[in-house]
């Protein structure tokens, strides 16, 4: 008599099958996954499919959703609500990725040397982190973006300013955990030198809490580039940006809500999903059993 | 969004008992994201943080809060920072004439009249005796001579840095002033000017206490002492100013109690604090939701002239901007239809004249070809002067109407053919951009021109004069233009402000405009359009017309 296997009779969902090369995804984590790379998968592929161009005006201004020509509506100048929507996810997301690429570099750098070197010169670098880290972010941001005015590579530098400090933190403790293990004192007995010590001895041991830093940075760099654009030091109009988009259509909050609803709930998700992908690959790594 | 840093190395070590795990803590960072996200959404709701002042219904006095632009906490007649601070000087000083705008008729204030010799170049104004300053100090002569000398003077110590000097170029015109006595005052100038009473009676010509000059310096603006309605009594930069009812004034103590000027720059805060009263009155009503409001019977919604000019200022210094022809093509691709119903809502008029807007005397709408949209003829004056492909920088205030025309702006500058670069800029430090003529994006500048003093000469005469802030800072064509021909314009404004008002006077301004849109073309037109005054249905008693120029006459409002 044949065994008909439970698993064999039920049809494999992606989740399951996510499940099986990934190990177990909480629904949560799995939800956040599929919207984070929608997300990513919109910003870079979105606007090839989208025709309409996000800056042209157009007699049709506040169409409502479901306008003919126009499936999310106009906004106040009549330029197409779906293509800023789609055109939009590029400054937002680009910028999150861009400042914490560069924030992972600078802190992961500092803090490897700080860890790998100790005395004075951990000092040196650990204090100086300290001192940008007692500014709170947004205000560093603010600070710096006013100096050097406003748009996407200022945002870009103010956000990795702000963000570098707890990259370098993070590393410089996994660095220091790390120096105490043998595989390094066997690296430094055999006359490696530091350099390589540091980043093909004892970097790749560092990636899983790296991994979730980076995550956890992506959703703060996106807030912080929604919340300047919002307040005007971000990226300029008439480009679409979620954090633009939000704060232009807040008159017509009353006329329009989906002018404001819309960007907003876009930010909010890849915000939201970003922490909760973060937060999987913290169980993925188990992070507190590793120490 | 979140502002604490997450710093993932506090969270490798496991949680004390009752202490945050690391879900927790990533769940309440992004529910802080998400707090971020109904905070803006509660901001665009109209839900204000600031508990505000509120107009006291049903009571004697009480306070009267207006709603403004901005506020950096410095109110001083020579330096320019918001239009609210100046509505805060109007409100604490007074000058020696004043314009009600019922009619465009200087009126004694300070002074209670003035004689003008037979050649129109010396005027003698009498003082009003007995006038107490808010210092305690007794008005004189003295008072309006140190006044004018730090509008007058470009190096006077007390004046601060960045002076704007409102009414300077009244001065390049005065020979000499003196105080005669206490109670008289004698100005001559080098050349008649039959508009100086009018020409005194703007935010710049406001007098301010001698003995407080003398003892803040350039820190007056900080102490403003005058002898207006209202006294000075403190200010937050960037989010109030508060006055009170000043009882010694000499006509008379105001009705309320205090006037607040309160910062509000959310157009929807705008609107939910009218409504539920935490702003008695504001011009600055958003221009979207004025039909919105004429439907609440909580608040009134007046009518008020077409008073104010919606602009385009040109740096002629600039080399993207150095042919004239490409600012002509600038000024023929503007579609000014498009700013009338989607930046001003409909809420003002299409440019029939040029400069001087329709409510004035001088308004003449055979002027009206200067600004029509021609796209062909403005692509071909690009091509004239091989500008096509050339990058210019146009900045707008991120508030109002400024950021929706910037955007119709760059729109019809790229169809024409040009990149621009455009950059919104927070109202609170627009000004001091404007002003600034080494600022590295001084080239497009959206700009509106209010009438503080009703009269065709405020408007034109400013802008076409090759001396004045137009003429220097802003558009530098006083600089660039040949001087000999430059001269045109000082000789015909001079005589059209000397000419009364009628079909002459208007002649010689339609004669100026016209010249200026040819030959010069630093100021493209807009729109005209008026600053819509909205109050709460409790307050009576304010000059809607002068409000709506962001002129400030509280004295007999009520809240009650």
């Amino acid at each position: 008599m044949r065994v008909t296997q439970p698993s064999d009779s039920v049809p494999l969902s992606l989740r399951s099958l996510a499940a099986r090369r990934f190990g177990a995804v909480s629904w949560v984590g799995f939800a956040a996954w599929i919207i984070v790379i929608a997300f990513l998968l919109l910003a870079v592929f979105g606007p090839l499919f989208i025709a309409t161009d996000p800056l042209r005006q157009t007699p049709g201004a506040l169409l409502p959703i479901g306008s003919p020509g126009h499936p999310l509506g106009t906004d106040n100048l009549g330029r197409d609500e779906l293509s800023r929507l789609v055109h939009g996810a590029r400054p937002l997301i680009g910028i999150a990725l861009l400042s914490t690429l560069f924030a992972a570099l600078i802190g992961t750098t500092i803090g490897l040397i700080a860890g790998y070197s100790g005395g004075w010169i951990d000092q040196l670098l650990m204090r100086t982190t300290d001192l940008v880290l007692a500014f709170p972010s947004l205000l560093l941001i603010i600070l710096l973006v006013s100096v050097t005015g406003a748009g996407p590579f200022p945002l870009v530098t103010g956000i990795t300013v702000a963000m570098a400090p707890s990259f370098a933190r993070l590393v410089r403790a996994l660095c220091a955990r790390e120096m105490a293990r043998d595989y390094v004192t066997s690296a430094t007995l055999a006359g490696t030198r530091a350099p390589r010590i540091m980043l093909v001895e004892i970097l790749p041991n560092l990636t899983g809490p790296l991994l979730v830093q980076v995550m956890t940075t992506i959703s703060v760099a996106a807030g912080f580039s929604a919340g300047m654009s919002y307040i005007g030091l971000g990226i300029q109009p008439p480009q679409p940006d979620w954090g633009y988009m939000v704060q232009a259509a807040q008159q017509f909050i009353y006329s329009q809500p989906s002018l404001i609803i819309l960007p907003a709930t876009c930010t909010l998700l890849f915000v939201v999903a970003c922490n909760f992908v973060g937060d999987d690959l913290r169980d993925r790594f188990d992070l507190r059993r590793d120490l | 969004m979140p502002q604490e840093k997450f710093d993932p190395v506090s969270q490798l070590t496991p949680p004390a008992e009752g202490g945050l795990s690391r879900r927790t803590v990533i769940q309440t960072a992004g529910a802080l994201g998400l707090g971020a996200g109904v905070l803006a959404f509660l901001s665009a709701c109209g839900v204000s943080s600031s508990t505000g002042s509120t107009a006291v219904a049903g009571a004697k006095g009480g306070t009267l809060t207006l709603g403004v632009d901005a506020t950096a906490g410095v109110f001083d007649p020579a330096f320019y920072s918001s239009l609210g601070d100046w509505m805060v000087v109007d409100s604490v000083c007074r000058g020696l004439t004043k314009i009600t705008f019922d009619s465009n008729e200087p009126k004694p204030d300070l002074a209670t009249g003035w004689t003008i010799s037979d050649d129109g170049l010396t005027y003698v104004f009498s003082l009003r005796k007995n006038v107490k300053m808010h210092d305690g100090t007794i008005f004189s002569s003295a008072d309006v001579l140190r006044s004018y000398q730090r509008q007058f003077d470009p190096k006077d110590v007390t004046l601060p840095k960045g002076a704007s000097r409102q009414i300077a170029s009244v001065g390049l015109n005065v020979a000499s002033m003196t105080a005669t006595d206490a109670n008289t005052f004698t100005m001559v100038l080098k050349n008649k000017d039959m508009r100086l009473p009018a020409r005194l009676s703007d935010v710049g010509g406001r007098i301010i206490s001698a003995a407080a000059i003398e003892k803040y310096g350039a820190d007056i603006g900080k102490h403003l002492v005058g002898s207006g309605p209202f006294s000075f009594v403190s200010a937050t930069a960037g989010q109030q100013a508060v006055l009170a009812a000043f009882p010694g004034y000499w006509a008379g103590r105001p009705k309320i109690d205090r006037l607040v000027m309160q910062q509000v720059q959310d157009q929807s805060t705008i609107i939910s604090s009218l409504i539920s009263g935490d702003i008695s009155a504001t011009q600055f009503t958003p221009f979207s939701s004025v039909a919105q409001l004429k439907a609440n019977k909580a608040v009134t919604v007046y009518k008020t002239p077409d008073g104010a000019d919606a602009i385009l200022m040109m740096d002629t210094r600039k080399e993207s901007l150095k042919e004239l022809e490409v600012r002509q093509a600038i000024n023929l691709a503007i579609d000014r239809k498009a700013i009338l119903n989607k930046a001003f809502y409909g809420a003002g008029a299409v440019p029939k004249g040029y400069c001087i807007p329709p409510s004035q005397a001088g308004y003449d709408d055979s002027l009206a070809a200067i600004s029509v949209q021609n796209v062909a003829k403005a692509k071909a004056l690009l091509a004239k002067v091989g500008a096509v492909g050339r990058t210019v920088k146009l900045i707008s205030a991120s508030d109002s109407w400024h950021v929706t025309a910037a955007q119709i702006i760059a729109q019809n500058l790229t169809d024409i053919g040009l990149v621009v670069v455009s950059e919104s800029v927070s109202p609170a430090s627009y000004a001091g951009r404007l002003f600034n003529p080494a600022d590295a994006s001084h080239e497009l500048m959206i700009w509106e021109r209010n009438s503080y003093v009703p009269d065709p000469d405020n408007m034109i005469g400013s802008l076409a004069s090759p001396t004045s802030v137009y003429g220097n800072f802003l558009s530098g064509w006083g600089t660039t233009y040949p001087a000999d021909q430059a001269a045109f314009f000082a000789t015909a404004l001079a005589t059209a402000r000397n000419t009364k008002d009628g079909p002459d006077r208007t002649a010689q301004y339609t004669k100026i405009q016209q010249k200026f849109a040819d030959e010069v073309m630093v100021v493209a037109m807009l729109g005209n359009f008026t600053n819509p005054v909205v109050s709460s249905s409790k307050v009576k008693g304010i000059n809607v017309a002068a409000l709506s120029a962001h002129r400030c006459f509280m004295e007999m409002a009520t809240v009650n």
